[in-house]
């Protein structure tokens, strides 16, 4: 890797902007800076997340302001057992009066695109959303459209009711870039977001009246292009490498993380770095987006599931001891 | 005693109707059994709770090891009415003290723990008996028949648990859902209200069993004696007597000799009679066995033995008797001598005595050396002997490398098992790869600020600031930071700043934001950044003597 010659300006620029977004989202999502920060990273770095949390947590919430700040469109598809992939993608139908087929977008024609509880639609309509994803194309009657720049889809799980659902394969979890836990906020976040939501006017139930657009779509395009330019030194890069391939022959783990799994981590350390303002990426940015970026790619062997470990826990127990570059 | 008063059917029971007998009688006189035990129990209870509250848990405890003594109106009370007196409220209480008095501390210490307990205490309360007597004749009477006192024992524990915890739900219940009461909290606590709670309960759970308790082991020991003294069969004979008696005056010489109105000279009135009739009992079964202890006062008691003694041979004889020849319908009359040698005949008979064939295998070597050496030849004998040995070999082999496959098959299982424990404990050692092998290399130089700003005038700056923060990292690492292989730079910095003076983690910090620039970054550090790490260097990090460690 070479230096690629950037002035620290753009990178400082994006960074404030990026600071802002976040601070315009947090007025509306109170106590989840975490999540917000993730989110984020998936945003600039072009990935999707799958964000698991029980119900109520503002999830909804999180993706219409991040919309608003933008200037982007918003859908939400609550997946169902009867939803069909044209629900999703859109479909062509035959206009009578004009006697032509018409092809009628469907939801995931936007910039972000919720999809509640995926788990709750079958494997077929699951495939279809996936396939948007990873194209970000939707061909109806053999025209390809293509979806929304930029394209995010936030996908929740529900952790706690999992009868009747069809949990996403393996391989359709490696789409995703991140996955988020959303978790209940602390008390006196809590408190001041009850007394926000209670004070607003808008009676919607959502504290989006004083979020405000600040930057428009294609200014995200441009952030996206600039972490593309983000350095990432060869040492850095083995390290990225090394944690995925680790994953794979570790005590505990049953089957561990796809290349896709170190091109996730780059890309995401790389959002990550300019969000703090750096025009590189150290290890430790590596580091912060492991978890998120590797905690749905790994299978833990039986014995470990039946111990309650989670795949937080084994894969802190390997950050811990993969060797980290200090040269 | 009367028996002809006794209030149940006087006959031989099979030990598990015995315990049914109990339950009857506990049924049928409940609410004096518990008048009573409530009144002899509830006071030493409720003065228990003047423990201070710290030590009020012992309360329960307490409750538990005195039960044997509250136990023993109840047996007064069955005692008594059965043979047809129930003893008064004030007459129980009244006798209290000396039940009580009597015979008190092997059953609360070394005893207490018999599962027999409730078989036992008649032996105690009602024949008066302690020590090597008492001893002997708890054996004779648990000989047979005795499985379900402890069994009682158990059911009992049992029943008084699941009564205790119907109670903690029935009151969970009723509390409604809007408490919101902190459950495990409540256990661990000891305040006095929960404490008494737990009492209550218990208290009403022993309340409950013990009657059906104490019921159910007298009547396995009235069984028990039922069956080893034959009062059915004096019950029997007092009828034919009777029967006889009103029908002609005995004309017998031995008729004659008892007087008419013997038995009911016997018979006495009071529930401890049951005792004191045991011992006549005890001489009369040694007689005819060996189950009975050595009675020590048969005085007046020879009268009634004689009695039985002639209603035996008035009821067996008969046939018998018939044999002999009869010239006037008179009864025979027999010598001393030949009754004598008719009633050892008589014992000696099938009717007293019973063959039971039992099998039981014998393991080990058990065959019948007569058969070994029998007809087989030695060559053959010697080859089954090397046969049966291979063959023992060969199973042991093929169990070892049964284990040893299922031990290589699930290798990674068990390599597994190794994750479970705990991490080891973090050692204040810096691990062996603390910094890449190539730039390790050489130890540090003793002055590394100087090296490193000869190496950045020659140009060499990477190479440079590489030297100092390896070098600031080895200093740090010998007093005493604990570097971990997957340790970054950032989380070095931020345990220097937990562990060090301000100006070194921050003199740190810089160091480290430097290198990452210049080693992530690609981002070339000016002059004045390295002279002033080079000047700060000996004021900001401690120079401690490392020693040149191996790579």
């Amino acid at each position: 890797m070479t230096d690629t010659g950037l002035t620290e300006d753009p990178i400082q620029r994006s960074a404030q902007t990026v600071d802002t977004l976040r601070q315009e989202i947090k007025k509306a999502l109170v106590g989840q800076d975490p999540v917000i920060d993730q989110v984020l990273v998936a945003l600039l770095a072009g990935g999707h997340v799958l964000v698991e949390g029980v119900p109520g947590l503002g999830k909804t919430l999180l993706v219409r302001s991040l919309a608003r700040c933008f200037g982007g469109d918003f859908s939400r598809v609550q997946f169902t057992p009867d939803l069909m992939p044209s629900d999703i993608t859109g479909h062509a139908i035959f206009d009578m009066q004009s006697q032509q087929f018409e092809v009628r977008r469907g939801p995931a024609f936007t910039h972000l695109l919720l999809a509640d509880e995926i788990n709750r639609a079958p494997a077929k309509t699951q495939a279809a959303l996936l396939e948007v994803m990873q194209e970000r194309q939707i061909t109806i009657e053999g025209e390809s459209f293509t979806t929304g720049e930029p394209f995010m889809v936030l996908a929740t799980q529900n952790p706690v009711e999992q009868e009747g659902t069809y949990p996403l394969p393996e391989a359709e979890l490696d789409r995703f870039m991140l996955k988020i836990f959303i978790d209940y906020p602390d008390a006196a976040d809590e408190e001041i977001l009850v007394q926000q939501i209670c004070d607003a006017a808008d009676s919607d139930g959502f504290n989006l009246g004083q979020v405000r657009r600040l930057i428009e779509p294609e200014a995200v395009l441009a952030i996206q292009k600039l972490v593309h330019t983000v350095t990432v030194d060869a040492a850095v890069l083995s390290y990225a490498v090394r944690l995925a391939r680790a994953t794979r022959d570790w005590n505990g783990i049953a089957r561990g993380a796809g290349p896709r799994a170190s091109i996730a981590l780059v890309a995401a350390a790389k959002a990550k770095a300019l969000m703090e303002a750096n025009a590189f990426v150290t290890p430790d940015h590596i580091k912060a987006v492991a978890l998120p970026v590797l905690r749905h790619r790994i299978l833990l062997a039986a014995e470990l599931e039946i111990e309650g470990v989670s795949a937080d826990r084994a894969l802190a127990e390997l950050l811990e001891q993969v060797e980290a570059p200090r040269q | 005693m009367k028996l002809s008063r006794v209030a149940a059917e006087i006959r031989p029971r099979s030990p598990w109707e015995a315990v049914d007998l109990g339950i009857l009688m506990a049924r049928r006189w409940w609410w004096p059994l518990t008048r009573a035990w409530v009144l002899v129990a509830l006071p030493p209870t409720l003065l228990l709770h003047l423990l201070p509250p710290i030590y009020l848990w012992w309360s329960t405890l307490f409750m538990w090891w005195l039960k044997p003594l509250w136990e023993r109106p109840l047996l007064y009370i069955l005692s008594q009415a059965l043979f047809g007196h129930l003893p008064g409220t004030l007459e129980t209480l009244r006798a209290c003290p000396e039940l009580m008095r009597r015979h008190w501390l092997a059953p609360l210490t070394w005893l207490r723990l018999s599962p027999m307990r409730s078989m036992d205490l008649p032996v105690s309360q009602l024949e008066q008996l302690s020590g090597a007597e008492r001893r002997h004749r708890v054996l004779v009477l648990r000989r047979e028949d005795a499985a379900p006192a402890g069994w009682l024992t158990v059911i009992g524990i049992h029943l008084e648990t699941i009564l205790a915890f119907s109670a903690y739900l029935l009151i969970y219940f009723f509390i409604p859902d809007e408490f919101d009461i902190n459950y495990s909290r409540l256990l661990q606590q000891e305040a006095f209200w929960w404490l008494a709670l737990q009492n209550t309960i218990y208290f009403c759970a022993i309340t409950l069993v013990a009657p059906f308790y104490v019921a159910c082991g007298f009547a396995l020991y009235l069984n028990r004696r039922i069956k080893l003294e034959g009062w059915d069969i004096e019950i029997a004979f007092r009828r034919i007597l009777q029967k006889r008696t009103a029908a002609k005056p005995l004309q017998t010489g031995a008729g004659q000799g008892i007087p008419q109105n013997a038995s009911p000279s016997n018979e006495q009135t009071t529930g401890q009679s049951t005792g004191q009739d045991s011992k006549q009992s005890n001489d009369h079964s040694a007689s005819q066995g060996d189950e009975q202890s050595a009675g020590k006062h048969p005085g007046p008691h020879l009268a009634i033995a004689a009695a039985l003694t002639l209603s035996l041979a008035l009821a067996l004889l008969p046939p018998v008797a018939q044999a002999q020849p009869e010239a006037d319908g008179e009864p025979v009359v027999f010598d001393r001598t030949t009754a004598k040698q008719r009633i050892g005949e008589i014992l000696a008979g099938e009717d007293f005595h019973r063959k039971e064939t039992v099998y039981t295998p014998v393991f080990g070597d058990g065959t019948d050396p007569q058969a070994e050496t029998g007809t087989a030849p030695d060559w053959a004998r010697a080859l089954l002997s090397w046969l049966a040995n291979s063959i023992e070999t060969i199973i042991w082999a093929l169990v070892v490398a049964l284990a040893l496959l299922l031990a290589y098959r699930y290798r990674r299982w068990l390599a597994q098992l190794s994750y479970r424990g705990p991490a080891p404990p973090v050692s204040g050692a810096a691990p062996d790869t603390l910094f890449d092998p190539a730039a390790s290399a050489a130890n540090p130089p003793a002055d590394a600020a100087a090296a490193a700003l000869s190496l950045w005038q020659q140009g060499r700056a990477r190479e440079a600031v590489a030297l100092l923060y390896r070098t600031a990292l080895i200093q740090l690492t010998a007093r005493g930071l604990a570097v971990q292989d997957g340790n970054t730079e950032a989380e070095c910095v931020r345990q220097v700043q937990a562990r060090e003076p301000a100006a070194t983690a921050a003199y740190f910090a810089a160091l480290t934001q430097l290198w990452q620039s210049l080693a992530y970054g690609h981002q070339q550090p000016t002059d004045q950044q390295i002279l002033r790490l080079c000047e700060q260097w000996r004021e900001c990090i401690p120079q401690t003597p490392v020693e040149a460690r191996p790579r």
